[in-house]
């Protein structure tokens, strides 16, 4: 635990520093794009978030399966940690896409399959996470959560081809041409989605080992519960213990 | 083998014999499903419902909002007298449980869609015989997914403090893809082409069931297990 | 009547558990139980709400996962998914597990096709033996208490268990009722099965149990036979181990 916690600080540092490089190099060494100029820059948070959003979401699958062939708990709370991590990325990705879409085509929202397949992704681990919320902490809760965990996971191809055949029968496909990337703007992506992936490392780490001091801390009430419910061994103790 | 079979037929049976005595789900379904396209009559300019892109979308929105109601009775019957764990009892392989609970759900469902067609048909002008045929396939094939996926759920939000307030929230955004599907494939049959026409649609269906009635076959076992 | 009951070994071990443990990802709810059930006995489960006893039950029952510790019933080892164990058992709660809107031998018939039985007479020796017979077609939304509490008996018995669980099973029912249930019991001990029964109702205890176990805190704390012991001896024991008011959730 010690040892996690100093790798945790140090990821920390890490990411904050090459978070605000990466800020540094949007704002300064990323030439301004042609014709959409300026909010273009946010591109190099947005492609890297929804990234991390998917890596989330792997590992829900991951940890869920994990969970439900060994019953380990560091599974389950990985899977939990995985989707929350992952769902605050996704938002960032739904957040920042508007700015994007609305420079670049006037509308706030468009329902093009990248944002689309974001959109259903979101709704599905908020589900997710309602899930975990609405029942009572126990084996069962963790069972079910990897149930729907892995349930949606299975979804992702579905809702990905889904959604790109449904924009590719209607006329209005926005191509977004990527080819031709600046130089600088491929040192700047670059370094921005090592930053961002650090971020979401130190953020799962953060969470997990937030999640193992509740649960030791809940270990221990109960614990101490139970001493104040244990009987004074009477003379008559028979049976089974141990 | 025939264990097995003769526990699906038993619950099969058992579900729709209660069903029959009682009128509970497939009615309140039947009749909301009326409902969404009475409302639907009210809200657009019927005369001119474009038969490609709006009426498939009010049809599949009729028949989820009233599957989830048929859903969401399936589990919360077997609470009232604990009987889901009984279910859990049996000396079966737990799928058949999920597999006779999914059937009894996608016959119900089937059945109100095909009471809501011949409405949804002349209250918003759809003409809808002549491409029964391949309605039907793609209504069957989208209601096997959507039972499939929501017999799971259902055993699923069943078992929380949430119960019937939980299953749409779960279960639609998994449903999403394939609705959108449905839709697409419907709008192309509705607006006169073949089945093979929208093949891409059909097969993404299937996949999807395929896929969803795999796993909750495999993952019922979890649900069941209180 | 029903003399072909059991076809496993008569005068046997029906069940052995030896230190069961088990948690629901919180405290231990079971801390090592042990006991031994032989053909024929009658084991009475007392402990305050919170106990285990429950627990217990749904684990022998196979409803819920075994947490460590080793189950044997009729000499197989028992998992938590083997249907075979499953035939060997069956549960009685205070919830009746039955459909409303069937009759009783639509209900009996349902249990025995998922126990793989077909045979239309094993349904009506069935209601026969519960006395239901009269009422066989009629809907189960109709019957009383004590009727339900019946039908309930034959379905768990349906597919002949050599073990039979039950949990709080006079919780709601008359007095004739509960002597219906004691009957069955006795019966059924007699026809060489054995069962547990989690109560909390002393008054029946002794009619029909022949070991009396106290459950508390997931462990046994007390055991001792009940063929020759007397009401007040038993108010004793209740008082002091089962621990009138100490409560806690329901285990």
């Amino acid at each position: 635990m010690r040892g996690l916690a100093s790798v945790s600080k140090a990821l920390d540092v890490l990411a904050l520093v090459l978070v605000l490089a990466a800020f540094w190099l949007v704002l300064y060494h990323a030439p301004t794009e042609r014709t959409m100029g300026d909010v273009q820059r946010i591109f190099y948070f947005h492609v890297p978030s929804a990234m991390m959003a998917f890596l989330g979401f792997a590992i829900v699958l991951v940890a869920s399966i994990g969970y439900l062939a060994t019953g380990g708990r560091g599974w389950d709370s990985t899977a939990q940690a995985g989707a929350e991590v992952g769902l605050l990325f996704c938002t960032i990705t739904l957040l920042t896409g508007p700015v994007w879409a609305r420079s670049a085509w006037g509308v706030w929202w468009t329902w093009d399959a990248r944002l689309s397949t974001t959109l259903i992704l979101w709704l599905i681990y908020v589900a997710y996470l309602a899930l975990r919320g609405y029942m009572a902490e126990d084996l069962r809760m963790r069972r079910f959560s990897a149930v729907l965990g892995i349930i949606g996971a299975l979804d992702v191809p579905i809702v990905y081809f889904s959604v790109r055949w449904w924009r590719t029968q209607h006329p209005t496909t926005f191509i977004m041409e990527r080819e031709g990337l600046h130089p600088a703007m491929a040192e700047t992506l670059r370094v921005s989605m090592i930053a961002v992936l650090l971020l979401f490392v130190a953020l799962l780490l953060k969470r997990l080992m937030l999640e193992r001091i509740r649960l030791t801390a809940e270990e221990l009430r109960g614990e101490i519960e139970t001493l104040e419910m244990e009987p004074p061994m009477g003379p008559a103790d028979a049976g089974g213990a141990r | 083998m025939i264990p097995y079979l003769d526990a699906v037929l038993a619950v099969v049976r058992k579900d729709l014999l209660s069903e029959w005595r009682t009128r509970e789900a497939a009615g309140s379904m039947a009749l909301f499903s009326l409902l969404v396209v009475v409302i639907f009559g009210f809200c657009f300019e019927t005369q001119r419902i474009d038969l490609e892109n709006l009426a498939p979308g009010m049809l599949w929105v009729a028949f989820s909002f009233s599957g989830v109601l048929g859903l969401g009775h399936s589990f919360s019957s077997e609470r009232v007298r604990g009987s889901l764990q009984a279910l859990a009892l049996a000396p079966v392989d737990r799928s058949a449980i999920f597999l006779g609970k999914m059937i009894s759900n996608l016959l119900m469902l089937l059945f109100v869609e095909a009471l809501t067609l011949p409405v949804f048909s002349i209250l918003l002008h759809v003409p809808l015989l002549g491409c029964l045929p391949a309605l039907a396939v793609v209504a069957f094939l989208a209601s096997v997914g959507f039972t499939a996926v929501g017999t799971l759920l259902s055993a699923l939000a069943a078992s929380s403090r949430m119960r019937e307030m939980l299953l749409p929230i779960l279960l639609y955004p998994i449903w999403i893809p394939i609705l959108l599907a449905a839709v697409r494939a419907t709008g192309g049959v509705l607006a006169g082409k073949e089945l093979a026409d929208v093949a891409g649609w059909i097969r993404l269906i299937a996949a999807f069931d395929l896929i969803f009635v795999t796993a909750g076959l495999l993952l019922f076992d979890q649900i069941l297990e209180e | 009547m029903r003399v072909d009951r059991r076809t496993t070994r008569r005068g046997g071990a029906v069940l052995e558990v030896s230190g069961l443990r088990k948690s629901y990802g919180g405290p231990p709810v079971l801390r090592g139980v042990s006991l031994e059930l032989q053909s024929g006995e009658g084991l009475i489960l007392l402990g305050p709400n919170g106990a285990g006893k429950s627990t217990l039950l749904r684990i022998l029952a196979g409803i819920h996962r075994v947490g460590s510790g080793t189950i044997r019933i009729d000499g197989m080892q028992a998992s938590f998914r083997d249907a075979d164990v499953r035939r060997r058992v069956g549960f009685v709660s205070h919830e009746t597990f039955l459909y409303d809107a069937l009759t009783a031998r639509e209900n009996l018939s349902f249990f025995a096709r998922l126990h793989g039985i077909r045979e239309a007479g094993r349904i009506e020796s069935a209601l026969r033996d519960v006395g239901l017979a009269h009422f066989a077609d009629r809907p189960v939304s109709g019957f009383s208490r004590g009727m339900a509490q019946r039908l309930t008996l034959a379905r768990a018995q349906i597919h002949r268990p050599s073990l039979l669980l039950l949990d709080e099973p006079f919780t709601g029912l008359d007095p004739a009722a509960a002597a219906d249930l004691e009957s069955s019991l006795l019966a059924f001990r007699r026809e060489g099965g054995a069962f547990i029964m989690a109560t909390h109702d002393l008054l029946h205890v002794v009619g029909v149990g022949s070991r009396l176990l106290v459950l508390r805190s997931g462990r046994i704390v007390h055991e001792e036979g009940l063929e020759s012991a007397d009401p007040m001896r038993l108010e004793a024991i209740y008082r002091e181990y089962a621990g009138v008011g100490i409560g806690g959730g329901d285990g």
